[in-house]
This record gives C-alpha cells, structure tokens and sequence, in this order.
C-alpha cells in the first residue's frame, strides 16, 4: 500500500483531514464529519500528565531544528481543543483510552512512566509506535488509534499555525495572480 | 384591494443566480421590480471570513460537534465549514424529510447560492437539447442551441467568464476572457491523452475575472471564493446583478420575505401576486403584479408551485400535467481516479487558482463513441499540483528529517472526478406534506431521488477512464475512486417544473412561461427539461434573460 492511498484511507476512517483547493474534497470525500451517535464518554479535559505526555510526543515528531518545534508555535493547544471540540465522541474515547494504552504498555515494557525516561527511550518508543501505526499489515491497537490521532493533529497544527504559516513557509495571502509554472525557488507555499 | 405600495410591474422571487439576472433585465428595461428574498440581508462586503487564515479559525475552520449538531445532512456532504456556515442553513431550522438520502445545500440570503457557487460554467449544445428525443427519456426540449445561444452570449460578457475555445460543437465555446493556465503536470496529461486517446483536456471555464470589468476584479488568485470575495474577483448576484438593479433606480428589494404562494386569478387566468411570510415575525401580506418570476432555487420554486393550490390548480400552480415536482436531477459525481507522477520535480506554481481543468465528454457524441452500456455521458473536472506538508498527517516518519521532508514540495499528483448526467425519471420527486407546517407555516418537503442502473453503469466508466488517461500519461499509484452517489450532493438540483412542447407532459413552455399561466416564468433550476453533464448555472442565466426579453415584450404587446 502506497503512502498516499494510505493517507487516503485514513482520511476516511478519521472522518476528517485538510481540504486542498476546490476539486480535491470532491474526490476524497475530504470533510466529512459523521456525527456518531452520543457516547457515554463527555468532553474530558486533559489532565496535566496527559498534556505533558502529548508535549513530548508532539516534540519528538516536530523537533527544534532551525525553526520551531511543534509546542514553541501552540500545536498542543490547538490539539486538545480539536480532541474536546470537534471530535465525535467516538474518536474522543479512542484518543483518551488509546492514550492510556500508550501509557499501560510503557509502563510495562521499562517499568517507568512515560515523562520519566531519557528523550532517547521516548524517542525509540515513538519511533517504533510511528512504524506500527502506518504499517497497514499490522492490526491496529488502542495505542496505535491514539497515536494516528496525535500525530495527524500534531502537524495540522504546526503547519497551520501562525508562525509556520507565516515566517516559515511561503506567506502569500493575496498573490494577485497565477503563475502556472516556475522553477522551484525552495519555499514551499503555506496557503493551499 | 390593490394598495400602490404593494404594486409592482415585476416581482421576482429569489436573489440567487437566477433571480439576480431576472432582477437586472426586468430593472434594465424600465419594469419597477420587487425582490423578494427569504433569507437576510447581505452586501458586497459582508464576508465575515474572507481574509481568515487557518490559524485565525477556531479550529482550522472545522466545525465543532455543537455546530454539527445543527447540520446533521449537509455535513454528509463536504461543504459547509466554520468558513462558509454564516451562508448555509441549519438543518434543525429548514428540515426537510428524505424517503432516500438527499443532500440538500440550503443557502437562502441575499445572493443566495451564488455567494457560495462553484463558478465552472459550460453551455449545453444540441447534443444535451436533443438527447430526450433522441433516446426517449423524459420529453423533448422545446428549444435548441440556436435559441440560447445569443443569449449564452449576452450574459457571458456580463458575468465574465475565463477559457479556452476549443472548437468543439459538443462543448460550444463562449465570450471568454483569457483562460487561467493549466500547470506543467496538468499539460502533460492534457497532451498525452490528446494524443494517444483523441481526448481533449482544457483550463476550467470559470467565472472568476482574468480582466476587471466595471470595478469587478480582477481575480486575485486566492481560491477562498467561498467565502465571499472583497476584490469580487468572481460573478455573484451581490457583485453584480443586482447593484445593477438597483442602479437603475426600478429595484425594490425585501430581504426576510418568503413567498408562501403565488395568487390565481379564475377571471383573468393569471397569476396577480404574491402571498408573502416575513420570515422573522411571521406576519403574512400580499404583493401584486403583471408578470412574476419564480427563481427560488429549484426545490423552493417548485414547493411555491405546488402549494399554490386553488380550485383551478388544486394540485399545484400550472400542475395539469402532473408533472410538477417530479423528473428532480442532479449530476452525480465523485467517481474518478487519482495518481502520482515523478517528473518536473524542479517546477512549481506561484497563487492559488481558482479553478481545476475540464475534460469534455468523449462518450455517446456520435456512432463511434456509442457505449452499449449507458446513455449520455460525463466530463471530468480535476487538478494538478504538488502535494504538500498535508501528507504528513497520515505517513510514517519522525524528527529533524520528517520535518524538513515536509517543508519541501512532494510529488505532482492529479486527482479527478466525472461529473456525470442522470437521467430524468419521473419517480425522482419532491412532494409537499401538507398536514405538517413549518414555523413559517409551510408544507414539510419530501425528498424522494436515487441514481439507477444508468448511472451506476456510467460511473463504472468514469472511473476506469479516468484511471486509463492517468496510465498513458505515465502516473503511477494510480487509484480509482468511487462512493455511493446521493442525488443533491453536487448541488445542481434541477428539473421538477420541466419545459416542454405538450402542456399536458410538462409545465414550462418553450419561454420559461407556466403553460396555463402564462405570466409566470420559472427560470431557475426547475425549468431543466434534462441535465447534461456541465455545470447548470450558466444555462439559468441565458434562459432568465431570455425569458425576461420575452416578457417585457409581451407586456409591452398586450399579450401577456
């Protein structure tokens, strides 16, 4: 299974993804937001641990290079609003339970919490949940759903935030026309 | 009875597309004109989300769970968003009940749908005006080409219509402005398919503004349309029909009025007003006149129609036929493939355009491309570009490395869909309930319209065409895509008050004209006597301009 088609599917399952230019959600189905029907599970906030955990997560996907991480432009924030707001209650229990899985599983694989190991052994456990988690031979775990969630949330939220949109990418709120083709001049345009 | 602030030459009914147009000509040409639109009012300017970027949207702009929940249809379909919602109508106030799946986009303001509109406009040609005849669907129209087509002219130079002409007499080419341009990838398919199939592939024709005219535009290439355009950079009523209405000092517009029923005179044999609801107090009145234009949308000016019941139409304004309300289409679309390509990696694009490119059809145009499958046919609308950091979202990778992958421009791909005809079938319905009312105290609406063999046959080769064009051009991962179509979910309803030659199988005739009412037009939506496979709204415009020339000069005879 090709990267894309995979993108494709999970966009579907998700219920949600970003919407490109006008023809696109025509064609993936890109949008759409079935309402489920109402779990037991109600909005529930994230505790402080939860947050911390998703800091560190968020980091190890999008770290501090020559431009921001991910938690220096608000991508978190933006995540648990998404997860409280506009997730159905079904995806919402699947982050939350799924969360708790993650946290279950690496409490008994090193015996220590997640925040407690060295950004080394963070790093190797999320490298090794990102691999399963895209991996479509794999059945897909609590953790897993957790992670897919996470991960989709944490990169909308970096590229779309202010300071990725407009310092790092190519900001170009009004072009004033089209240039059909270019050379690639090496910034990449931040405005779909 | 007739109280003179009631009394007009003309009253239209909507704001929309169509009813813009019927308010300029009308206007134009010396009638005084009531407008009377349901929904509120809304100006040129009022675009509460035009210059918002994602990151100035609670949530991206997805709505939330408490939004939704007022919108449990219409986000089955992947159009209303934080972006556009001050523009579409809650399900939960303008319900409406479905015997199958109907997505139904309601957006009744000022402007109506054509704030939110799609703006890809192509004529039909004698191969669409001819098709019922020729194969037996549905009734013949009572027009041709020859007769629209000065009138195709008229309201392209007005409305501003970006493309190319290609020559083909399938696909009548217009008064363009100058076409946008297709990017490198786009031209690579385009030439591929030209030559190893004989398909055509062209710049969407849009009506979007290459050049500015009167103060209009131009497009300045930043594809939120959507929205609203403070540059109006793109044709809506709000940019431009009816500021022209009004110019002319003859306009009278009432936002907040909806039209509960048209009034019959037995004596006279017309039509002489309107009964009126105003959509906030509730309070009802009448308006009168000579000559009324029914452009409610196609669903809302049919309702009209079939509950201006009286002892001479007890079915229903104009209903003789029985056909009022029945023979609803749409296109059905979303079947079509996508793929990647690995060169012009050192290319890109600069501005967001805001149309994809156009496939014309290239099946059932003559013997040789006669599929023994389906009738009728389909064109392709898609895009071409370079996919973006979106497709880290749902891909393996992590750290410095993903990061940087994803701040550079991925792979070409081209996505497309057909947009394909469905048929005119006379059990494709909307129906009034009339022992249910609404708040405004009209009649629950009933949806009741589904695609069938034809189609299902039809997409089963929009797909594999599709997936064929991106093979010779040298795509690879190329998937075919398709979903269960839902009739409305295009957003070209059409049909359900059709034109026809015989009053006793239609209710239009060849002017837009109710057969046995003859000063009531209808010329929106409704009017379609079959659907084609292009975009409909340009088609409104010309047949409403039409219809009006055609009014004006029966008043002024006396004939009307």
């Amino acid at each position: 299974m090709k990267r894309r088609d995979f993108i494709i599917q999970n966009a579907k399952r998700f219920g949600y993804t970003v919407c490109g230019a006008s023809v696109m959600p025509l064609i993936h189905g890109c949008g759409t937001q079935k309402s489920s029907s109402p779990s037991q599970l109600n909005s529930t906030p994230f505790n402080t641990h939860e947050e911390q955990t998703l800091n560190v997560i968020a980091d190890i996907i999008l770290p501090k290079t020559e431009t921001p991480s991910a938690t220096e432009v608000g991508t978190i924030e933006f995540l648990m609003t998404f997860v409280e707001q506009v997730f159905t209650p079904n995806q919402r229990q699947d982050f939350f339970t799924g969360l708790t899985s993650f946290r279950d599983n690496v409490q008994m694989q090193t015996k220590r919490d997640f925040l407690d190991l060295t950004l080394n052994e963070q790093t190797q456990i999320i490298n090794t949940l990102d691999i399963s988690s895209f991996d479509h031979n794999q059945s897909t775990t609590p953790a897993n759903m957790f992670y897919q969630h996470a991960k989709r949330l944490t990169v909308l939220g970096y590229y779309q935030s202010e300071t990725i949109g407009e310092t790092v990418l190519n900001y170009d709120p009004i072009p004033g026309g089209f240039i059909h083709c270019m050379p690639y001049d090496g910034k990449v345009m931040s405005l779909n | 009875m007739i109280n003179n602030d009631h009394t007009f030459d003309a009253i239209v009914v909507g704001s929309g597309i169509s009813g813009g147009w019927a308010a300029k000509e009308l206007c134009e040409k010396g009638l005084k004109t009531l407008v009377l639109e349901r929904g509120r009012d809304v100006k040129h300017g009022d675009y509460p989300t035009a210059m918002k970027d994602p990151w100035d949207m609670p949530n991206q702009g997805k709505l939330t769970q408490d939004e939704i929940a007022h919108y449990p249809k219409q986000t089955r379909a992947p159009f209303v968003s934080g972006y556009n919602k001050h523009f579409v109508l809650k399900d939960t106030e303008h319900n409406y009940e479905e015997k199958t799946r109907f997505d139904w986009t309601q957006g009744n303001q000022v402007g109506g749908r054509s704030i939110l509109w799609g703006r890809q406009c192509y004529r039909m040609s004698d191969l669409d005006f001819t098709a019922n005849k020729q194969d037996g669907h549905g009734v013949d129209w009572p027009i041709r080409y020859a007769d629209i087509a000065p009138w195709y002219d008229y309201v392209e130079r007005f409305t501003g219509i970006s493309g190319e002409k290609l020559g083909l007499s399938y696909l009548p080419d217009g008064q363009f402005q100058k076409p946008w341009e297709l990017r490198c990838i786009e031209s690579h398919l385009r030439d591929a398919i030209k030559d190893k199939l004989n398909r055509y592939l062209t710049i969407g024709r849009v009506a979007n503004l290459t050049e500015a005219i009167e103060g209009r535009g131009p497009c300045q290439a930043r594809n939120r349309c959507k929205r609203g355009c403070p540059f109006m950079g793109y044709f809506s009523s709000i940019t431009a029909t009816l500021p022209a209405a009004a110019a002319t000092g003859n306009m009278t517009l009432l936002a907040n009025y909806l039209v509960d029923s048209i009034i019959y005179d037995d004596k006279t044999e017309k039509a002489i007003g309107v009964k009126v609801v105003n959509q906030l107090t509730l309070e009802t009145d009448e308006y009168y006149a000579k000559v009324i234009f029914l452009n409610a949308s196609t669903l809302n000016s049919t309702a009209i129609m079939l509950n201006s019941r009286s002892e001479r139409f007890p079915n229903g304004l104009g209903n003789d036929s029985g056909q009022l309300g029945r023979n609803l289409m749409d296109h059905h679309f979303r079947a079509g493939a996508r793929g990647d390509h690995e060169g012009y990696r050192d290319q890109y694009y600069k501005g967001r355009r805001p149309t994809g490119f156009y496939i014309p059809r290239f099946r059932n145009l003559n013997a040789s491309t006669q599929r023994k499958d389906y009738l009728r046919g389909f064109g392709y609308q898609g895009i071409g570009k370079r996919a973006n950091w979106n497709a880290g979202t749902g891909a393996p990778g992590i750290g410095a490395h993903f990061k940087d992958q994803l701040t550079e421009p991925g792979d070409w791909y081209i996505g497309m869909t057909g947009f394909g005809e469905i048929l005119p079938y006379e059990n494709n319905t909307i129906t009034l309930d009339h022992t249910r009312k609404d708040k405004w105290g009209q009649p629950i609406k009933i949806m009741d319209a589904k695609c069938r063999d034809n189609e299902f046959n039809m997409r089963k080769d929009m797909k594999e065409s599709a997936a064929e064009m991106l093979e010779v051009a040298g795509f690879k991962n190329i998937t075919m895509q398709d979903s269960h179509p839902v009739v409305g979910a295009a957003i070209h309803e059409m049909g359900t008050a059709r034109m026809g030659r015989d009053p006793k199988t239609s209710v239009l005739n060849a002017y837009n004209q109710v057969h046995a009412v003859k000063n009531v037009y209808v010329t929106d939506g409704a009017c379609m006597t079959s659907g084609g496979c292009q975009n409909p709204s340009i088609t409104y415009m010309a047949l409403t301009a039409r219809a009006v020339d055609h009014a004006v000069t029966a008043l002024k005879n006396n004939t009307l």
